[in-house]
């Protein structure tokens, strides 16, 4: 009795917790999704501590970005897509929204490989083996029929904050790479001195790593939440340090989880290199143990299924907004077709393609190919943003200052000259 | 424009060759400029970028010997022609193109993806917005083998085409699209539909549709939004602009949307309001919002104990346009106090010259002002009524509540399958 009044109280408060979330810590928990993981995890599996010195301009740029969609919602109360299409015509948009939309596709892809490479590796680590090889031909079909009418037929917002509890997987990450009692003073000054390697993979992982940071996808999210909440210029403060903070907390996560991989899966001489996703796992073996697996297949599951709620609906939504097609749940299927197919058909495919026999080995794969997707669409994506976000007649005083919009155009610039650099070594490689 | 000689579409005379007297191609058309006035706007000039000039000129309709798709042929050479300035002139692409529109025939926002332009003895009218997938198809590019190709496959690209005269722009933030159409069509919309409208819009585009629309269509859409949209659109409207819409409306239904507005907002609006309607409000904005004193409404007639039939008649006749409730006549003393209730219906079969007093009903069934509404629904719905007096502890008579403000209440407790019949039937 005693124990219920207490877990009353209890539940009133962390209710009150979560409700004060706001859509900026929301969106930056969803950026470390099954992709995420991955891409940070084989950073610092592969690379150890060379790649951390990218997180600080990485966060820089996060909250630049994320900041700018946020400051667009707030003051046009138009959702990204509408902007583009209204003040750079059809075909920009068009184009735009072809590469948003495989980008999100591939992504899509890597959260159902997540939740199947979850429900694999715990079918392994409860030692039933190759016996349960089937469990996740009975759970995926199930969870995507749930996600299904828990997007359409709930209030989805309330939801949302179910999936925070992935805060709280995120802290075994720390907790794991403190007791593997790494170098730390080896860490922090890794964050802040700059490695260049001008070899393909480093540069490959580089652009994944900024791929799975900064989305596109994040930036038509964060807007239209902003515009749903009915967030306006005059809860603007607020609402811009809540972006900030949220940006800053996803990229300290993503600072202990590459420590973390780097401590326990890195520079083991002998070792072959990570090849599989339940290897990553193993970078929380020494806080769990014999149940890291478990405990990184829980994390796993949870992050991608948050993914898998939001993307295919974000982008139906992106894509229907631009194009001026009717949108939103409060619409039928015969007045909302596109709406609906691009939606369904994101899930269906999603879900069926994982399921193909023999692909379990290229989960990891796509995890981190999706984010280097992701990665790549993102100059030209950035550059129409930051345009927008430079626009007086739309923004008035609100309008990107000099200094961010010099500094948003280097960003831009240097993603650019990455991606090319990229291509550059990728064709070096092929041809020697 | 049954008349009408040829029939283009923009996509497909932006970006055709511009022809000098000599023959030779010397640039492309960029863009149209029109004229507002009739009943469809007039195409007056083309905007032309020529071969080797940073700018663009402008060229009167006249000075084309051809005009359409293939060939935009110039009568004389192009080198007197005024450059384009930033005048404010109403451009077809850059203004039309991709922006927002109200589609007052099927009640719908939709977006411009072409415009159809249309030749009526020799003038050019832009006639219809095309909102379908055959125009976002034709300005990217892809008509030409797409809509053939859909054809062979037996499903047919739709041709989705609206009049001019039937859509109704509005400012958003963006594009300040501001069109002087002759006539406000959305004005003549069903206040419903319009919150159909309203709902899908944001915020700010909202307050701008709300804004085109006079104070009491205003008010009359508000009133049929749903309450997140109502109290969003209020709360982004300058006070004085909110507080005359407000005023439009029920005071209880005012009362509704204050009582969810942050407190100094509120005050402001109240501020702005008239003396009468301001007192009344705030009379109202004491009582919690679920209890017959947040539910009453004000709009309801009194007349004196000492009136006759044709007395209350009289006064019925001066006040009935701004009540709420006309069915009932509360007969009160000089303090207010309720005496009885009078339905015109006993005031119709009296002689005129009866006391009202001598028809009155005076067994009253009444509530507090802190009853729950459940209470207040479950009276009504017990003696059919149509409305119920609200009572201070002395007796007087503070408020209404009418059985429409208590209707959700009634249908939420009606039994499932009773009320999926009500609603059906």
């Amino acid at each position: 009795m005693a124990l219920r009044t207490w877990w009353r109280r209890w539940r009133i408060r962390l209710l009150f917790f979560l409700s004060i979330f706001g859509p900026g810590l929301i969106t930056a928990t969803v950026d470390n999704d099954a992709g995420g993981i991955a891409t940070y995890s084989l950073a610092g599996a592969i690379y150890g501590f060379d790649l951390l010195w990218t997180l600080i301009p990485i966060t820089v740029l996060l909250i630049v970005t994320m900041e700018m969609s946020a400051r667009l919602g707030a003051v046009t109360g138009q959702g990204l897509a509408d902007l583009l299409r209204e003040r750079f015509g059809v075909k920009a948009t068009f184009w735009l929204l072809v590469l948003v939309f495989l980008a999100n596709f591939g992504t899509v892809l890597s959260e159902f490989s997540g939740i199947a490479s979850a429900i694999d590796i715990c079918a392994n680590t409860l030692g039933f083996g190759g016996s349960l090889w089937w469990l996740k031909y009975l759970l995926i079909p199930l969870i995507t029929y749930g996600l299904y009418k828990i997007v359409t037929e709930y209030d989805y917002a309330k939801i949302e904050k179910v999936f925070l509890v992935s805060i709280f997987f995120y802290l075994a990450y720390p907790i794991s790479a403190w007791m593997a009692g790494p170098d730390w003073g080896a860490a922090v000054k890794a964050l802040f001195v700059p490695v260049l390697r001008f070899e393909a993979g480093y540069i490959f992982t580089m652009i994944a790593v900024i791929g799975t940071t900064i989305t596109p996808w994040m930036q038509f999210y964060l807007q239209s939440t902003f515009i749903e909440k009915g967030i306006t210029l005059k809860y603007w403060r607020t609402a811009r340090w809540d972006v900030i903070l949220g940006c800053m907390t996803t990229d300290i996560i993503s600072f202990f989880m590459i420590v973390a991989c780097a401590v326990t899966l890195c520079f083991r001489p002998g070792a072959p290199p990570v090849q599989t996703i339940d290897e990553i796992g193993k970078a929380l073996a020494p806080l769990a143990g014999s149940y890291a697996g478990l405990l990184f297949a829980l994390g796993l599951f949870n992050a991608s299924v948050f993914g898998a709620a939001i993307l295919p609906l974000s982008t139906s939504f992106a894509i229907c907004e631009g194009m001026g097609w009717e949108r939103g749940m409060n619409k039928t299927y015969e007045e909302a077709p596109f709406f609906y197919g691009i939606f369904i058909a994101l899930l269906v495919l999603g879900a069926g393609l994982v399921l193909l026999p023999g692909v379990d080995f290229l989960y990891l794969m796509v995890m981190r190919a999706s984010q280097f997707a992701q990665g790549l669409i993102l100059p030209p994506f950035l550059y129409y943003l930051v345009k927008l976000g430079d626009d007086r007649q739309l923004l008035g005083d609100h309008a990107n200052g000099p200094w961010l919009s010099r500094f948003s155009w280097v960003c831009v610039a240097v993603l650019t000259v990455l991606d090319l650099v990229l291509l550059g070594a990728t064709v070096v490689e092929i041809l020697g | 424009m049954q008349s009408a000689e040829k029939k283009y579409f923009l996509a497909d005379l932006v970006g055709a060759p511009v022809i000098d007297p000599a023959g030779a191609v010397i640039g492309r058309v960029v863009d149209f400029t029109f004229l507002v006035g009739g009943k469809y706007p007039k195409i007056n000039q083309a905007v032309l970028q020529l071969a080797g000039e940073a700018d663009q000129r402008l060229v009167p309709r006249e000075r084309f010997q051809t005009f359409g798709p293939a060939t935009f042929a110039l009568s004389s050479s192009p080198t007197d022609l005024p450059w384009l300035s930033s005048a404010p002139d109403q451009y077809l692409a850059r203004s039309i193109w991709d922006k927002q529109i109200i589609d007052t025939s099927d009640v719908r926002v939709v977006r411009v993806n072409d415009l159809q332009i249309a030749e009526v003895r020799g003038e050019w009218f832009l006639i219809a917005v095309d909102v379908g997938l055959q125009g976002l198809l034709r300005r990217l590019g892809f008509d030409r083998w797409v809509c053939p190709l859909m054809e062979r496959l037996h499903w047919p690209v739709r041709h989705e085409v609206i009049a001019w005269d039937l859509i109704q722009s509005f400012p958003t933030g963006m594009s300040p699209l501001k069109l002087a159409v002759p006539s406000n069509k959305v004005q003549d919309m069903h206040p419903a539909d319009l919150a159909d409208i309203l709902e899908d819009l944001s915020v700010h585009e909202g307050v701008s549709l709300i804004q085109t629309l006079d104070d009491e269509t205003a008010a009359e859409t508000l009133a049929e939004a749903d309450p997140e949209t109502q109290v969003q659109i209020i709360a982004s409207l300058p006070s004085h602009e909110a507080s005359d819409i407000l005023e439009e409306m029920e005071p209880d239904e005012a009362v509704d949307i204050l009582q969810d507005l942050d407190d100094q907002k509120a005050a402001e609006i109240l501020s702005h309001m008239e003396p009468s309607e301001a007192s009344d409000v705030r009379e109202l904005l004491k009582h919690a919002e679920n209890t017959a004193g947040g539910l009453m409404s004000t709009g309801y007639a009194t007349i004196y104990e000492e009136f006759t039939v044709a007395d209350a008649f009289k006064h019925l006749r001066l006040v009935a346009i701004d009540l709420e409730i006309i069915y009932y006549l509360y007969v009160v003393d000089h303090q207010d106090r309720l005496k009885g209730v009078v339905s015109i219906r006993n005031l119709l079969v009296a002689d005129p010259a009866a006391p009202v007093t001598s028809i009155m009903n005076r067994d009253l069934i009444f509530v507090a002002p802190e009853a729950p509404q459940e209470e207040v629904a479950t009276l009504i719905a017990r003696y059919n009524l149509l409305a119920l007096p609200v009572l201070g502890l002395a007796g007087d008579l503070l408020g209404v509540v009418t059985v429409d403000d208590v209707m959700d209440l009634l249908l939420e407790n009606m039994p499932r399958m009773w009320k999926r019949r009500a609603l059906t039937s």
